[in-house]
């Protein structure tokens, strides 16, 4: 009955600033909470109530992710746009070959014009690590 | 198909969302939509059940009413609430709210503007009136015409060697979900100028009930036209299920291309 989602996090070797997450599942408002106790924490971190200073770079990998809903969109806006007032990014790995049915939504609500997005970890990667490079 | 319905009642709780998308995605599928469309009606579903607990319940106690009429080139959606959440919302003031948070660019607010953005964005028109269970009911209304996958067409193919001869290559088996495609096959084997044919197997690993019935079908229409038919490249287990029911009593079975243009011609 309950909407199953896993989440799954790791960094980028020798570019500790990178957090990737990779959803599986699906997620709607009933699993929302638990995704965002996850996300929100590369903001501001639960412990200290702070800015969290490592993190800068936040990866969401939606290709294994089979459905959202308009609450998951509205979520992942605010988190952008909370992510950019505190100097970090948000960008997004979804597929359109591999995975039309995210694709679709987060075309048809217009989240791909204001988040970055990849097809593949390695493309999003790439760019982040150029980004780091230019910023040293 | 003619006019069918189907009605379910849901506990007004999110955690059931699940069950209806489920419920949105079992049903579509047997009706052959794609799976592009699929999952777009399941998350038009999705939303007017989030909307329906949310402005127009109280809690678990409370239902929502969830109705689906399959007509002939659509499917309708019916969904209900018993009007009992805290925030009266009547159909006028919904409408209103859909109407402009679907023109207010904000992405994050999201409660009109999913739904309406969603709804009328894939579903070809919605009404929203009073519900006789006591709140607001929302109809959506989805043309199938255009969102099914068309039926597969034999694949005849005239070879050079043999050209009143029609091979038909059974790609895929076909199950009880594809009574057009049958319909296809058959018209198509009706319509055609050729009177021998070849069915080609080799694709399929096992067959049901189903194709087993469409083979004597197909065969009966031969046989009216004066014409005849070979199977070629079938596998032991699938000449062991048409042997079984006598097929292979009534069409005859060889190897390949080259034996089945022998037995056609009667050389």
């Amino acid at each position: 009955m309950a909407t199953v989602v896993t989440t799954e996090v790791f960094g980028i070797e020798n570019y500790p600033s990178v957090k990737v997450v990779v959803f599986r599942g699906q997620i709607d408002e009933s699993n929302l909470p638990e995704v965002s106790k996850v996300l929100d924490a590369f903001v501001i971190d639960p412990a200290t109530k702070q800015i969290n200073q490592e993190t800068k770079y936040i990866v969401l990998n939606f290709n294994e992710l089979s459905f959202i809903n308009s609450k998951v969109i509205g979520y992942l806006a605010s988190l952008y746009s909370t992510a950019s007032e505190h100097g970090k990014k948000l960008l997004i790995i979804v597929d359109p070959k591999e995975n039309e049915t995210i694709t679709d939504i987060l075309s048809l609500v217009g989240l791909t014009t204001i988040i970055d997005h990849y097809p593949n970890l390695e493309e999003a990667i790439e760019v982040v690590k150029t980004d780091i490079e230019q910023d040293k | 198909m003619t006019s069918e319905q189907i009605r379910i009642v849901i506990p007004s709780d999110l955690r059931f969302s699940n069950t209806i998308r489920n419920f949105v995605g079992d049903l579509l599928k047997v009706l052959d939509v794609q799976e592009l469309w699929v999952n777009r009606m399941i998350l038009v579903m999705d939303e007017l059940f989030m909307n329906a607990v949310k402005y127009g319940s109280s809690g678990i106690q409370d239902n929502v009413y969830v109705t689906v009429d399959l007509l002939e080139n659509e499917v309708v959606f019916y969904i209900e609430d018993m009007g009992t959440g805290i925030k009266k919302v009547d159909p006028e003031d919904l409408h209103q709210i859909i109407g402009v948070n679907r023109d207010d660019p904000s992405l994050a607010k999201t409660s009109g503007r999913g739904l309406s953005m969603i709804v009328s964005n894939w579903t070809n028109g919605y009404n929203i009136e009073k519900s006789e269970k006591g709140g607001i009911k929302i109809t959506v209304r989805k043309q199938l015409e255009d969102i099914v996958e068309k039926p597969k067409s034999m694949e005849q193919v005239t070879l050079e060697s043999m050209p009143d001869v029609a091979v038909v290559n059974f790609s895929e088996k076909f199950d009880v979900h594809d009574s057009e495609r049958e319909k296809t096959l058959i018209r198509d084997v009706e319509e055609s100028d050729k009177a021998m044919f070849i069915f080609d197997l080799h694709h399929l690993d096992y067959v049901n009930s189903v194709f087993i019935g469409l083979l004597a079908k197909l065969f009966n229409i031969i046989s009216k036209k004066q014409g005849r038919v070979v199977i070629i490249n079938i596998s032991d287990t699938i000449k062991d299920a048409l042997k079984l029911v006598g097929l292979t009593d009534i069409i005859p079975v060889v190897q390949n291309l080259e034996e089945a243009r022998h037995a056609l011609s009667g050389v």
